[in-house]
This record gives C-alpha cells, sequence and structure tokens, in this order.
C-alpha cells in the first residue's frame, strides 16, 4: 500500500476522532453533573445542524454567523431538554434515560416532519482548494480548517474544565455533590451551565460534522451520539481525558478499518472492541475503580 | 411573515388539520372487530417478549440490547420449526429453552462483570452485533431474512401462552426469589451482606428472562412468518423498554399496561403516516414521566410486603405451637 494513502486516512481519522472527542465530551459533562445520561444530547447536535440551515434559509448569508446561531439553538434546546425531560424525574434515574430518549425521538420526528424527510444540503464556508502534500496526498484548505476547528475545541473544553471556575465547580459537583454544597457551590446552577455548554458542544459537533459531509438529515445525530456513548464507555465515565484520548483512537481505528477492511465492519469493529475492553476493565479505560453510577 | 397561528403550524408541519381530521375519522370507521382482535394479539406476542426484559429489570440487570435475545429466539425457533421440522407446540418450550441458554451466556459473559450503565451500554453493543452476525449467515438466510415460517400465533395460542406467563409471573412475584430480585435491585452490596446469593439470583434473573424472552421470540417468529435481521435492532429494543419502564418496575401488571400503552396509543391517534406517529411516541413519553416520574404503576416497595404482613408471614412460620394467631386477628 502507498504510504500517502495510509497518512490520508490518518488524517481523516484524526478528524473524525476529534469529532467523537468533542461529542463524548459532551455526554460527560451532564454525566459528570447530574449522572444522566442524555440520550437527546445526539437529537441536539441534529438541530445544531439545522439551525445553521434555518439561518440560510431567512435569506442571510455567512455560514459563521449562521455557525453561531446553530450554536446558540442547540444550547436553547440543551437547556430546554433539561428543563422538560431531567428536572422533573429527579430521583428515577433509569427514567431519565428514557424520557431523553423519547425527547430525542420526538425532536427528530419533529424535523422529520417539518422537512418532509429530505436530506438537506449544507452550504460550505468557502470552496475547498485542494493542496498537493506528498506522492497522491492532497489536502484541502476545508479539511484543515475542520481538524483545526475540532481540535481547538476540544483543547479548549479540557482547558476550560482545568483552569476556569466554572470548570473546576463541574468537576468537583462530579466527584462528589456533597462536598460541592458543603464548598458553597451552587448546584443547582452548575447544572444548568453544564446543559447549556454540553448543548452548544453538541450544536458544535453536528455543525461540524454536517460541514465535514455536506449534508444533514433528521437521523444524523442517532449513530454519532451512539459513537459518542462508545467512547464515554470505554474511556470510563465521567473521564474527561479519557474521552479525548479514545475518541482519536476510536477515529483513527475506524478510518482504518473503513480503508482497509470495507465499511461494513465499521460499526462491528468500534462495538467489538467496546464489549472486550469493558469485560478486561470493567470500568472503563480510565476509570476509576471505585466509582459506580450514583443513583441520584 | 403573514401567516399566524394555527395556519403558520399547518404550514411548518406541511399538515393540514381538515385532512388529518378526515384521516382519523376514515381510520376510525375502517376498523373493524377483526382488525381489533389482530391488534390484540400483536400486542399479546410483544407483550410475552417485554415481560422477559421485565424479569431482568426486577432483578437490576438493566438491559438495553434485549431486541438481541428476542432475535435469538425468533432464529432458534425458525430453526426448529422449518429446518428442523419441531411442530409448533414442542418449540415453544424448545425455544425457550434457547432463549434460557442464551440468557446464561449473557449472564457469563456480562450480567456477572458488569453493572448499572456499563451493561446496558454492552448488552446493546452485543445485540448491534448480532445483528451483523445474522446478516452475514446464509443459513439464516442473511439480509433477505428468514422465510417461510408457519403463521401459528392465532388468538387461541397467544391467549393460552399469555396466560401460563402471567400465571407464572404472578406465582414467582409471591416467592422469596421475587424478593431476592428486589434486593439486589435496590442495592447488590446490601443484598449481599443480608446473604442473599447474589450471583446466583442475577444468574437466576438471566435464566428466567431469557427463557420468557425465548417464548416471546417465538411467538413472534410465528406471527410475522419472516424474520430478517434489521428488525431486531434498536427501534425493537426501544419500544420494549418503554413498555416496562412506563409501566413502572412495581409489579408485571405494571409491564402489561405499559405496553398496551406503548402498542394502542399510536394506533388509536394517528392514521398510517409513522413520521406522526413517532412524534407523538416521544412526546408522550416526555409527558406521561414528567406527570408520574415512576411510570404508569409507580415502583416503590412492593404492596404486599407491609410490617403487617412480615409480621402475618413470620407469624405463620411460628405460630403452630403457640396457636395465638387466629384468623382476622390482625
Amino acid at each position: 500500500m502507498h504510504p500517502s494513502y495510509l497518512a490520508e486516512l490518518l488524517f481523516v481519522g484524526i478528524s473524525t476522532g476529534a469529532l467523537y472527542a468533542i461529542v463524548a465530551i459532551g455526554f460527560n459533562l451532564v454525566f459528570g453533573t447530574m449522572n444522566v445520561l442524555n440520550l437527546a444530547h445526539g437529537a441536539v447536535m441534529m438541530v445544531g445542524s439545522y439551525g445553521l440551515l434555518l439561518f440560510y434559509f431567512f435569506g442571510l448569508d455567512n455560514f459563521w454567523m449562521a455557525a453561531i446561531a446553530g450554536v446558540i439553538l442547540a444550547t436553547m434546546t440543551g437547556l430546554l431538554v433539561e428543563r422538560v425531560a431531567v428536572r422533573p424525574l429527579r430521583g428515577h434515574w433509569w427514567n431519565t434515560k428514557v424520557a431523553t430518549l423519547g425527547a430525542a425521538v420526538f425532536l427528530e420526528n419533529l424535523v422529520h416532519v417539518i422537512t418532509n424527510g429530505h436530506p438537506q444540503n449544507v452550504p460550505r464556508p468557502f470552496d475547498p482548494t485542494y493542496y498537493p502534500l506528498f506522492g497522491n496526498l492532497e489536502i484541502s484548505d476545508f479539511q484543515v480548517v475542520l481538524i483545526v476547528l475540532s481540535v481547538g475545541i476540544m483543547l479548549g473544553m479540557v482547558w476550560f474544565l482545568r483552569q476556569t471556575p466554572w470548570g473546576k465547580a463541574i468537576r468537583v459537583l462530579a466527584q462528589s455533590p456533597d462536598i460541592a454544597k458543603s464548598v458553597g457551590i451552587n448546584i443547582d446552577r452548575i447544572t444548568i451551565v453544564g446543559f447549556g455548554i454540553s448543548g452548544a458542544l453538541a450544536g458544535v459537533a453536528g455543525i461540524l460534522n454536517a460541514a465535514t459531509f455536506g449534508s444533514t438529515y433528521p437521523f444524523v445525530g442517532m449513530l454519532l451520539g451512539l459513537k459518542g456513548i462508545v467512547v464515554l464507555i470505554v474511556a470510563g465515565l465521567g473521564n474527561m481525558r479519557g474521552a479525548l484520548y479514545v475518541g482519536l483512537i476510536l477515529g483513527i481505528v475506524e478510518t482504518l478499518a473503513v480503508g482497509l477492511g470495507g465499511s461494513t465492519y465499521r460499526d462491528t469493529v468500534a462495538y467489538g472492541a467496546m464489549v472486550i475492553i469493558l469485560l478486561i476493565r470493567p470500568h472503563g479505560l480510565f476509570g476509576e475503580e471505585g466509582r459506580i453510577e450514583r443513583e441520584v | 411573515m403573514e401567516a399566524a397561528g394555527p395556519d403558520l403550524i399547518e404550514q411548518l408541519l406541511g399538515i393540514s388539520w381538515e385532512a388529518t381530521w378526515q384521516g382519523l375519522v376514515q381510520h376510525y370507521a375502517t376498523v373493524t372487530w377483526a382488525f381489533l382482535l389482530d391488534l390484540a394479539v400483536d400486542y399479546g406476542v410483544f407483550l410475552v417478549s417485554a415481560l422477559g426484559l421485565f424479569v431482568l429489570f426486577a432483578a437490576g440487570q438493566y438491559s438495553i440490547g434485549h431486541a438481541g435475545l428476542v432475535g435469538i429466539a425468533a432464529y432458534a425457533s425458525a430453526v426448529f420449526v422449518v429446518k428442523l421440522g419441531v411442530p409448533f407446540w414442542p418449540s415453544l418450550p424448545l425455544s425457550g429453552l434457547a432463549g434460557l441458554l442464551a440468557g446464561l451466556v449473557y449472564y457469563y459473559l456480562l450480567g456477572m462483570r458488569l453493572s448499572g450503565f456499563y451493561l446496558a451500554i454492552a448488552t446493546f453493543a452485543v445485540s448491534e452485533a448480532l445483528v451483523t452476525v445474522w446478516l452475514s449467515v446464509d443459513y439464516l438466510g442473511g439480509a433477505l431474512g428468514f422465510p417461510a415460517i408457519p403463521l401459528r400465533s392465532e388468538w387461541p395460542s397467544v391467549l393460552i401462552v399469555v396466560s401460563v406467563v402471567l400465571f407464572g409471573l404472578w406465582r414467582l412475584e409471591k416467592s422469596r426469589f421475587w424478593l431476592n430480585f428486589l434486593a439486589i435491585r435496590e442495592s447488590a452490596v446490601v443484598a449481599g451482606a443480608m446473604g442473599v446469593n447474589v450471583a446466583g439470583t442475577k444468574m437466576l434473573a438471566w435464566a428466567v428472562g431469557g427463557f420468557i424472552t425465548g417464548i416471546g421470540g417465538n411467538l413472534h417468529a410465528h406471527r410475522v412468518t419472516i424474520i430478517w435481521p434489521g428488525e431486531f435492532s434498536l427501534q425493537f429494543t426501544f419500544i420494549l423498554l418503554l413498555g416496562v419502564v412506563l409501566g413502572g418496575l412495581r409489579t408485571f401488571w405494571g409491564t402489561v399496561a405499559g405496553a398496551a400503552f406503548v402498542y394502542f396509543v399510536p394506533w388509536l391517534t394517528t392514521t398510517d403516516e409513522p413520521r406522526y406517529r413517532l412524534m407523538l411516541y416521544g412526546a408522550t413519553i416526555v409527558l406521561v414521566l414528567i406527570f408520574r416520574p415512576g411510570g404508569l404503576l409507580p415502583a416503590g416497595a412492593p404492596k404486599a410486603r407491609t410490617a403487617e404482613d412480615l409480621r402475618r408471614i413470620a407469624d405463620k412460620a411460628s405460630a403452630k405451637p403457640q396457636g395465638s394467631t387466629a384468623p382476622g386477628a390482625d
């Protein structure tokens, strides 16, 4: 095999992996703060990509403004999901999963009905120009922008969680709600912040995904969300750094599997690897032994 | 933006109220007793699989890959009946046994090692992997499906099977095993400290749940007459899950009610457009859970286990020599 083909696969793998990592970190924020697995996360991603289209629909033609509008819409949807499908169900930890799943089904089919189910073309911010690197390897400036954005946002989230007061509060809450309360952290507010940022990240992921493939459809969040969950579980619930590593690795492995094997086995590789890793390390690769799911 | 109010909604959703109303009227006008009976039989078939999942949930084995287990049983029964020529009635306990074995494999592979959310996701992954396996096995028909299964899930047989399963669950719920199930669901650690055999109870839950699911899968195969891999995927799991959770985890009657809700509400409210049905579905689930967060029949301590009941049980165990508990004394 030509090395430039391998390099191209790696390149695509990193950008896919960065996307997975963003999705998984979005899941993690909500899981960390409220111990809720927000299964509507994928639907919120989809809403973000359609928010972008809505902006164009109103006759405004600026990709970056539209992207910001999409992220804002996704954030609002995320907060709405928290208000409607999570907060009323405190104390019924299993049912929040079903309620968020119900919210996801509602959102996806609502958009499906509105758009008549046709996949929508998503405009690109600019027409890509291709630059030859070496061998047959060509890289478009568009790909470069996507990778820089994905990796940048991912690193930005890590910085936010490690360095800023809000981020630290979120991590304290994830470790122990009791301790968070005792050091004076306003749990309700942090929860809302967590859901808001999670929604914004979902919007970013949805828009990046839509821009990469040039189209979006109502159920786009389903598969992407499942991949995010795979990353989350393999890394260990609530572990941010693990999500980052595992997301990148999954993206690269998957792309290699598709490029070298065939696209049929892409998901089987991901799920099979997950089950095997879970059997060897029941709390995920980076999960702590003592940490179990709290039944809030 | 000249359109306002209902007109805007009509435009946005691409529906007209007039046509929807007409559709509903037509929908009800065409409902016949035969159709309702069909629907009820479908419901009975679905209910048996949902009850299998309910047994797992009762013991805290939260599975979100239950369609995989149903699929194993359905394929097993198809092989028994079509390939090996086993008649319908003997094939029921046989596929039940197949489901039981599959449940034990699930237990040794996943249930023994994982718990809580990790277990749920692992069952999901196994279920999705099973779909790819079925897709690639030509003996089972591959992507085209397993055809020519005889239609045997008519109302008499389904009624008999559902009654037997419900009776069995009713007896199980009165038994000591059920208390063990609930104990390890609430907390496996505490249950173990109180002397409950946690591993054995989990295994029993997988075995019983697998057996009931096996029968459900058999009925399913004999209902749809052609099974294909894609149908045992996420959507089926999702509906099973809803049936169990919407009903509440207190008794199996919750699942009976929840499955009925899941099965009949879409048919009663919408016409043939699946998009509206699913949209309404999602909204209904969220609404039901907002107003009844524990499910239709709320979860909680089983009603029969009040302090008085426990005293009565203790009395009955030790009363013989004392002879102090006259009927109605409590």
